[in-house]
């Protein structure tokens, strides 16, 4: 945890500035892109502007009677001494008759040549001008040059390669700063969860991750972290109730033991040791049974099972539960009856869902007294089936109703009759695995108390 | 009958897997009173010679030993092809835990601390499986009869009439005629609850199966084996 907090403090090494990093990398690789196909697309325009001016003035000049052809050149070189257009003509021989293109340029088709202007001058200095020529075959064999300028397609070429760079500079620039300030949002929110771990850590385990926010996964994360905790926080709560429970419950039958064993130490005779030391086994028995009953409820509440839950059929485990507990139920002067339904069935582990009603039914059988009946039912409501167990018995006090699933609860001490008062929070930690309700009702008189399942409606056997 | 020994049965050969020594000694101690020849080892290891080696009736396996533990030794013998039955000793009985114990190859599970007849009792059981009497339509025992198939019982040729888990109490017992069964035993087999009723379950259904089968006939079938549990006897 330590070693956490100093890398995420460091600005250029933190998470903001390498997600602007890569935000910034990828801009500016897209700006060069698009900049540089502009400036491709912007001089091949220009380029294709200045041949098609070419080939305009040099048919100008082929339509010229071939006679008046210098004499029309010369006019218009006269006319506009820094016009647009250089002009070479020259005869069927090669011989020069006008123009300033240089010789060189002579050729018929599309050339570039290199010409001296002007001689320098301190304003003007020495420059070298660039022409592209158009050379064209005359009817009589003479040659007919124009040539033009590329100096101004040029210094187009230059400025858009500058204006190129220059822009996706400062489009890299931006993206950099918007990349940091998102990713710096970002990680903030991040802290803030961070932080909130950290005080988990720390030992503040009620604490929980405040939502991140900016997408709903994220919100997501955080909640099931939050699930997450609550659930580690049940198992702590869980561990530390069976401290108790060992603690509480179980120093007082060991001294009990304890106390009978000397008993039976210093009893005078051979029987009476040997009677001491049977109600000492008794009692031994009585606590390993409490023990059971104690890691069995943590088990539960715990959860971890790897045995998967399957569709089991309510009334065909109540059926033989009745049949288990009717001749027990007479023998304890009470009366067991039932109201079955056909197919009721649960999604759940068949072992537990036993011991949650023999649990149920025993707890009406011990807790009430003789002529008490006792009755089994199954109901059925939309996408819900639920057991009733009830008794017409003294039942239990409004207000005591719901402290009867607590652990080693009796609401009447005198009659707990060698029950380990866990039977109920057992039930229910049963119930609660199965994601289903305990209700605990007054059944006029008498106590009622009702397990709601949800219907197994035939999908996957496991939830 | 009451008061009487339990008949001696046949002389076993038992391994027994146990790292604590007191444990180890007071099992040995009490095995051997129950008439079986008892080698004991405190090491998985040793337990896989001793198998592999000797002919034994019955393994009981420790299931949480240093090194490598009962549930491996089980498994490696089973994997060997040794079909001996093995009865598992354990603390953990979560539910996960008997399963895993079960389909290691285990025959039983008994959790600990345990009674000395319990033990006794369950390694009997297990050195009969499987009993030819487990499979037959009919078993007879005195003068008893049961029919499996048409689930009916007669004595001294007189029909009586069982309830479903009154017929399944009394099938268990005699397919273990002659041996102490217990009540975890019964809890476990006749009515598949793996944990423990507070209710007398099965006193009640033991007084009505015995009102039937036993009462106004010369003998009593089933004895009450105190501090133990029940027996079939012929």
């Amino acid at each position: 945890m330590a070693d956490a907090r100093p890398a995420s403090q460091s600005t250029f090494r933190s998470g903001a500035f390498r997600f602007a990093l890569v935000f910034a990398g990828v801009f500016a690789i897209a700006a060069f892109l698009i900049l540089g196909m502009v400036r491709h697309q912007v001089g091949r325009y220009a380029h294709e502007a200045m041949a098609g001016t070419l080939e305009t003035e040099t048919a100008t000049l082929v339509a010229e009677d071939r006679g008046a052809l210098a004499a029309e050149i010369a006019r218009r070189m006269t006319a506009a001494p820094d016009g647009t257009f250089h002009y070479l003509l020259l005869d069927a021989t090669g011989r020069p008759l006008v123009g300033t293109v240089p010789v060189s340029a002579a050729r018929v088709g599309w050339s570039q040549v290199v010409m001296q202007e002007h001689p320098p001058t301190p304003t003007d200095p020495e420059r070298p001008e660039r022409l592209v020529t158009l050379g064209t075959r005359l009817a009589d064999g003479s040659l007919l040059v124009v040539a033009t300028d590329g100096y101004d397609v040029d210094k187009l070429g230059g400025h858009m390669i500058r204006f190129t760079i220059l822009w996706a500079i400062a489009i890299t620039l931006i993206a950099l700063i918007g990349g940091w300030m998102a990713g710096r949002i970002f990680l903030t929110r991040l802290g803030a969860a961070n932080a909130a771990i950290e005080r988990i850590v720390a030992g503040r385990t009620e604490q929980r991750l405040p939502m991140i926010g900016l997408a709903p996964e994220l919100d997501d994360l955080a909640r099931n972290i939050n699930r997450m905790l609550d659930r580690i926080d049940g198992l702590m709560e869980g561990l530390r109730q069976v401290s108790t429970d060992v603690a509480h419950d179980l120093r007082t039958p060991l001294t009990r033991l304890r106390q009978m064993l000397e008993a039976a130490r210093e009893a005078p005779g051979r029987d009476e040791t040997d009677a001491g030391i049977e109600v000492a086994l008794a009692q031994a028995d009585q606590l390993l049974a409490t023990f059971r009953a104690i890691l069995r409820l943590a088990q539960i509440e715990g959860g971890g099972r790897r045995t998967p839950f399957a569709p089991i059929d309510l009334g065909e485990l109540l059926r033989t539960l009745i049949e288990t507990y009717e001749p027990v139920a007479i023998d304890a002067d009470h009366a067991l009856g039932a109201t079955l339904i056909a197919d009721a069935t649960v999604n759940g582990d068949a072992e537990l869902l036993a011991q949650l009603f023999a649990n149920l039914i025993e707890n009406a059988i011990i807790h009430t007294p003789s002529g008490t009946r006792v009755s089994i039912g199954v109901e059925r409501a939309p996408g819900e089936i639920s057991v009733v167990v009830s008794d017409n018995g003294p039942g239990v006090p409004a207000n005591e109703r719901e402290r009867i699933t607590r652990r080693f609860y009796q609401v009447d001490p005198s009659r707990s009759s060698g029950s380990s008062g866990l039977g109920l929070s057992i039930a229910n930690a049963i119930v609660t695995l199965h994601g289903a309700r305990l209700s605990i009702g007054d059944a006029g008189p008498g106590l009622r108390i009702a397990v709601s399942f949800q219907e197994w409606n035939g999908g996957a056997p496991d939830r | 009958m009451k008061g009487s020994p339990p008949p001696l049965r046949t002389q076993m050969k038992l391994l027994l897997l146990e790292d604590d020594e007191a444990t180890r000694t007071q099992a040995v101690r009490q095995l051997t009173a129950a008439g079986h020849v008892v080698e004991a080892c405190g090491t998985g290891t040793d337990a896989i010679f001793l198998a592999t080696q000797g002919d034994y009736g019955v393994l009981i396996l420790d299931r949480m030993v240093p090194g490598l533990d009962g549930l491996s030794v089980l498994k490696a013998l089973r994997a060997a092809g040794i079909r001996t039955p093995a009865l598992l000793l354990t603390a953990m009985d979560g539910i996960d835990d008997r399963v895993e114990g079960l389909e290691a190859g285990a025959d039983d599970y008994l959790v600990k601390p345990f009674a000395a007849a319990e033990l006794i009792a369950r390694v009997n059981a297990l050195s009969r499986r499987p009993p030819m009497s487990d499979t037959a339509v009919t078993a007879t025992i005195g003068d008893l009869t049961i029919d499996r198939v048409k689930r009916t019982v007669t004595r001294a040729g007189q029909r009586i009439e069982l309830q479903a888990q009154e017929f399944k109490l009394l099938d268990y017992l005699i397919q273990h005629s002659g041996e102490v069964v217990t009540r975890t035993m019964l809890l476990e087999n006749v009515w598949s609850f793996h944990f423990d009723p507070q209710t007398n379950v099965i006193e009640s259904h033991m007084s009505r199966l015995r009102a039937k089968i036993d009462r106004g006939f010369g003998k009593e079938l089933i004895q009450t084996v105190r501090g133990a549990g029940y027996r079939i006897d012929g």
